[in-house]
């Protein structure tokens, strides 16, 4: 029984950070249909920013909003340089410019600033070894409820953006009929540049956040991450908010479940594999995700 | 205004074709000619393998517009049935290629098949469960595979009747021919593919997969069959990507995730969609990354940014995503789509008895998929 | 539209002349795989390559420059920058020593080619440094699956492959391979310092957990604790893995190995991992109260930077050390190490002062100039007698001479370079590494090769 709590209360961890990634996957894919391969790296390069300003002195907090305002904003500078040229041209090329991106952002913490090895990076809550609690034999650390806490805070809050504010108003238009939203006089390209920068933002948080619960900033530690972000934002159907919390969520206790309790089945090589199996046996069932929009196309 | 027209057909027309070709053959056989060394087939060979590979993923991504990243793992699939047939059963390497090539076209179908009922990303995140499957099996399955040490010996010497002997020299000559063979064939497989009756229902369904099904294509037949086509290509040229290796692991970047994306990056950058795509698209992959990765070494940059770049790791990677975002900026349709827009303002080809005001509208035949040709219904957001 | 419809016919042709494929049953030429020839042993009784089979060159006069050839990850990600200490290492002492010209009569030159960490890169990477930059020698080059993927051509072409950073068995194979040499400590030489040091200090019937890496260095590093805890009379209770690939911190693993309570844990991390290993591992003895096991890490995660960034987690952890690093504050004033910073000061940008894997790449040219030296010595310099020098040489180098190790190799009898480790201990509170107990040496010469079939 502590060992299955355990086991929970860890996927529920990892499972936040999934939740929180799919989200930024989400956002960017709702209005213009596209996946960004690069997203993981745009958080990496996020922690390493929020790291960056840690080490000119400012503290944790600030120094991570800092990052997260960085980050939008590259990422809208980015979105008009690279992404919009293509955009109407050829999803293919859309795609290309984002697997550039990824490798480009991969490389750029050591070329920056002439990283080798991972930095150390401060803990944004409290991490001592014995900040838990105790349940039913397991425990459950303060800095993994609050990575929960946090997550389901930022999707609570995007939820009401898209309900409540004009812009996402205009982002749910965009997201329900490109040309129609037009029509009534809607920005789209403004739309597309205000996705960019809200899910860079949000990437921002699951990046720092990751970064303060390993204690450390790495170039590679998003990567498997992503994977698992991006099976999480197509288990929940790509264009749904709460599907993307939930499948996060359940991909993260899912993974570590199977780890645990199948080594000899499973193991760790095929930890990651699990997860994306269990995604393709429900979109079989589901071909639009868990809670997905139907297509419905015109012959 | 287009300077020259040629009608299809014409002796000016076919002059201009066997002209090409010609230039296109000589390009491919010179190497033969001159005094090249093991390095320069090497990289030659390299080429081809990564353009069979693309030729592979166009089939697929192009014609039915099925996007896959996992291309990886069939690439990987035939390199180590060719490893183990080889290294372990001390089979002669070329019998190995059909086993390959039946082997991944088996694993192509059956991937293909629950693939029915997927499009756009959502196929997309399935094949990229296959790209984190292939290697993490070749872990599982050591027995087999050699595990996380992978296969050795992998080697290929000329038989004799071709007059080369087992020097370095004349082995890099014999892989470079089998890879120009190898590729010569499956580019002729997916040309007739395309060209013949399944090619006009690949495209079909691509465009429209129930407007294809109304007009009486077996559409489930017909995307089954081109996975299975394009898995067998790739497979193949994994068979040849391991005897040019001569050694297969499961570290080799080719047949994790990361391989699939530069099969996908050399179509894009060649011209989805296009039969010429994939072979230009992978010679100018190819020395994108060759020319970046020697960028730190080159003398000639300036004291001043040389200081600079002192103790910079990764410049090569930058510089290759910063051309890589230029290149597909500059030509988003890929540089044989930009070279038929340039080419069309000199050169025209009009089929015969066209009236020439009509005949400078461009064929609509080949266009780019459209992949995510989704309509979202109202009212779905949030 | 120009359409090249005749390019059919051109392969076509070629293809018909092709025969597709030659498949004629002929058994390819077995000329790597097959052990070269007996070695006759020189005049002077020393081991001997044999070059009956070598293409033209290997007993060629080198004159006037020595070309060396490298392969490391400059580009592609987290390996190049990584590695990029280790490269300005050694390109640094390259550039020492032609400066102090510590190699009379000769210039050394090194050519270092980006194969990105990619085993897959680095046979035309090699190729090219062949034919276009026609280096003599190829040392130092990095990844163990990278030196696979070219031992066959460079056996077969006799090029001297020296200082194989690997620290795998398989590097000591002189009958198969004669022309590649390992240069760090094989497995079980470090593993067999370890386990000495658990059975002296815990006894026997001490239970032991295993974590590793999933790849040939994590799996090379657990055979060899296997069989030397066999041998001792440690069980092992329980064995976990981690993907390399993997950027979650080993929780489930971590669980799993604290419900066996076992005494000590032996962890074979991999880069980043160290750190997210030590950090979990702590939370859990936090949530395990009585369980304070024994950590026991490889030699890999020892950099002194990483471990600071664990701050306390890391705290009593015992590892291994062969080389004296320079950002240990314990031995910052080592005359040794403050020979080095001075040296390497005019050819190394150090950023940040943090020195990193400088010293190791440092040692490493440390390590091929002294093999180049014997060379010299014993008469005309060729691929052949450099070989042959590397394979029966007795030398040290001031950063392994601080430890007391000697690098020694006989033929066939002692085909491995780096036989010593010195097992440290970390003190958090001062974040240096403490030599516990003596130099290990017992693994001196004793190494056994494996051998693959």
């Amino acid at each position: 029984m502590g060992r299955l709590l355990q086991y929970l209360f860890d996927g529920l961890s990892l499972g936040s950070v999934y939740a929180l990634l799919a989200l930024a996957l989400v956002i960017v894919h709702r209005p213009a249909g596209q996946l960004n391969f690069a997203q993981g790296e745009m958080a990496m390069v996020a922690a390493f920013c929020a790291w960056w300003f840690g080490d000119l002195g400012l503290p944790v907090v600030p120094a991570v909003a800092a990052a997260v305002a960085v980050s939008c904003v590259g990422a809208m500078v980015v979105e008009r340089v690279a992404v919009r040229p293509v955009r109407d041209r050829s999803p293919l090329a859309v795609a290309v410019v984002a697997i550039a991106l990824f490798l480009g952002l991969n490389s750029l913490p050591s070329f920056t600033w002439k990283v080798t090895a991972p930095e150390r990076f401060p803990a944004i809550f409290p991490n001592a070894p014995d900040d838990f609690v105790r349940i039913g034999g397991a425990t459950w650390r303060y800095e993994h409820l609050l990575v929960l806490a946090t997550t389901l805070l930022i999707a609570a809050l995007l939820a009401l953006l898209f309900r409540r504010t004009r812009l996402g108003l205009a982002m749910r238009a965009v997201a329900s009929n490109r040309g129609s939203a037009a029509l009534v006089g809607i920005d789209t390209g403004r739309v597309f540049l205000a996705s960019w920068g809200l899910a860079a933002g949000v990437g921002a948080v699951a990046g720092t956040m990751v970064a303060s619960l390993r204690g450390n900033v790495d170039t590679a530690m998003m990567l498997s991450i992503f994977l698992a972000a991006a099976a999480a934002a197509v288990l929940g159907g790509l264009d749904s908010l709460h599907g993307a919390v939930v499948a996060g969520l359940l991909l993260g206790v899912v993974e570590n479940m199977a780890a645990g309790y199948l080594p000899g089945v499973v193991g760790q090589e095929l930890r990651s594999a699990t997860g994306l199996l269990v995604i393709l046996a429900v979109l079989l069932v589901r071909p639009s995700g868990l809670f997905g929009t139907p297509r419905v196309e015109r012959v | 205004m287009p300077s020259v027209r040629l009608v299809r057909g014409s002796g000016a027309h076919l002059a201009v074709r066997v002209i090409a070709a010609a230039v296109i053959a000589w390009l491919l056989l010179s190497p033969f000619l001159r005094d090249l060394t093991p390095s320069d087939y090497g990289w030659r060979t390299d080429v081809a393998v990564l353009a069979l590979a693309a030729v592979a993923l166009n089939l697929l991504i192009g014609f039915t517009g099925q996007i896959s990243i996992g291309h990886s793992a069939f690439f990987g699939l035939g390199a180590y049935t060719t490893a183990v047939l080889v290294s372990d059963q001390g089979w002669t390497p070329g019998w190995t290629f059909p086993v390959a090539a039946v082997l991944c076209f088996a694993s192509g179908v059956v991937v293909g098949i629950p693939a029915l009922r997927l499009t756009g990303m959502y196929l997309a995140l399935v094949t990229v469960a296959l790209a984190q499957l292939f290697p993490a099996l070749v872990r599982r399955f050591d027995g087999l595979t050699g595990g996380s040490a992978g296969v050795d010996g992998v080697r290929y010497d000329p038989p004799p009747w071709t007059g080369l002997d087992d020097g370095r020299l004349d082995r890099s000559r014999w892989l470079y021919l089998l890879a120009l063979v190898l590729l010569g064939l499956g580019w002729l497989v997916a040309r007739n593919l395309v060209k013949s009756r399944t090619g006009r229902a690949m495209v079909a369904v691509r465009d429209n997969a129930t407007a294809a099904a109304v007009a009486g294509v077996n559409v489930a037949f017909v995307k089954t069959v081109t996975f299975g086509v394009s898995a067998a290509l790739a497979g193949v040229a994994g068979s040849l990507f391991a005897l040019r290796q001569s050694h297969v692991s499961p570290d080799a970047l080719a047949f994790t995730i990361l391989g699939a994306v530069v099969f996908l990056v050399v179509v894009a950058i060649g011209g989805v969609a296009t039969l010429t795509g994939p072979l230009v698209g992978a010679v100018v992959y190819h020395r994108i990354d060759e020319y970046t990765r020697e960028l730190p070494r080159k003398t000639y940059l300036p004291e001043p940014v040389a200081t600079f770049l002192d103790g910079r790791a990764n410049l090569a990677s930058l510089v290759f995503a910063v051309l890589l975002i230029a290149l597909v900026v500059a030509a988003p349709d890929g540089l044989v789509g930009l070279g038929r827009r340039v080419g069309r303002r000199f050169v025209v080809v009009t089929p015969p008895g066209v009236p020439p005001a009509t005949a400078a509208a461009p064929a609509p035949s080949l266009q780019p998929p459209v992949i995510e040709s989704v309509t979202v219904e109202p009212g779905g957001a949030t | 539209m120009i359409r090249s419809k005749p390019t059919s016919f051109v392969l076509a042709i070629v293809l018909i002349a092709a025969g597709c494929g030659g498949d004629d049953g002929e058994a390819p030429p077995a000329a790597a795989s097959s052990p070269s020839t007996a070695e006759e042993e020189g005049g002077d009784g020393r081991w001997t390559v044999d070059t009956s089979d070598c293409p033209d060159g290997a007993e060629e006069p080198i004159e006037g420059t020595i070309r060396i050839g490298t392969t490391m990850p400059l580009s592609g990600g987290p390996a190049a920058a990584a590695f990029a200490p280790l490269a300005a290492g050694l390109e640094g002492f390259i550039s020492y020593a032609n400066a102090e010209e510590l190699l009379p009569g000769y210039t050394l030159e090194i050519v270092v080619e980006d194969d990105q960490f990619d085993p897959a890169r680095t046979p035309a990477a090699v190729e090219r440094l062949l034919d276009e930059a026609e280096v003599d020698v190829f040392a130092s080059m990095v990844g163990h699956g990278n030196n696979l993927a070219v031992r066959d051509v460079l056996n077969e072409e006799c090029y001297p492959q020296l200082l194989v950073m690997s620290g795998s068995p398989i590097w000591g194979d002189v009958e198969s391979y004669p022309w590649t040499m390992g240069s760090l400590p094989p497995y079980s030489v470090e593993t067999g310092a370890y386990v000495d040091h658990i059975t002296a200090d815990l006894g026997e019937g001490t239970t032991a957990a295993l974590f590793f890496g999933n790849n040939e260095f994590g799996h090379g590093y657990a055979d060899a604790f296997r069989e030397h805890t066999a041998e001792a009379g440690v069980e092992i209770v329980d064995e976990q893995t981690i993907e390399v690939t993997d950027s979650n911190p080993p929780q489930s693993q971590i669980t799993s190995m604290a419900a066996k309570r076992p005494d000590v844990i032996m962890a074979v991390p991999i880069g980043a991992q160290c750190i997210s290993f030590l950090n979990e591992l702590g939370n859990a003895r936090a949530a395990n109260p009585g369980w304070e096991p024994r950590l026991y890490i490889t030699s890999s995660c020892a950099n002194p930077l990483l471990l600071a960034i664990s701050g306390a987690a890391a705290d009593g952890l015992i590892t291994g050390r062969y080389v004296l690093g320079a950002d240990d504050p314990a031995t910052a004033g080592d005359p040794a190490v403050a020979a080095f910073k001075e040296a390497a000061a005019p050819h190394i940008d150090v950023p940040d002062g943090k020195y990193q894997a400088t010293p190791v790449g440092w040692n490493q040219g440390e390590m091929l100039l002294a093999i180049l030296r014997e060379a010299a010595d014993r008469g005309p310099l060729t691929r052949a007698s450099i070989l042959e020098a590397a394979r029966t040489i007795s030398f040290t180098t001031p950063l392994m001479d601080a430890l007391g190790i000697t690098l020694t190799t006989d033929g066939e009898e002692d085909p491995f370079l780096l036989e010593s480790i010195q097992v440290v201990q970390y003190d958090h509170e001062t974040g240096s590494q403490v030599a516990v107990g003596e130099l290990f040496t017992e693994s001196e010469g004793e190494t056994e090769v494996l051998v693959e079939d």
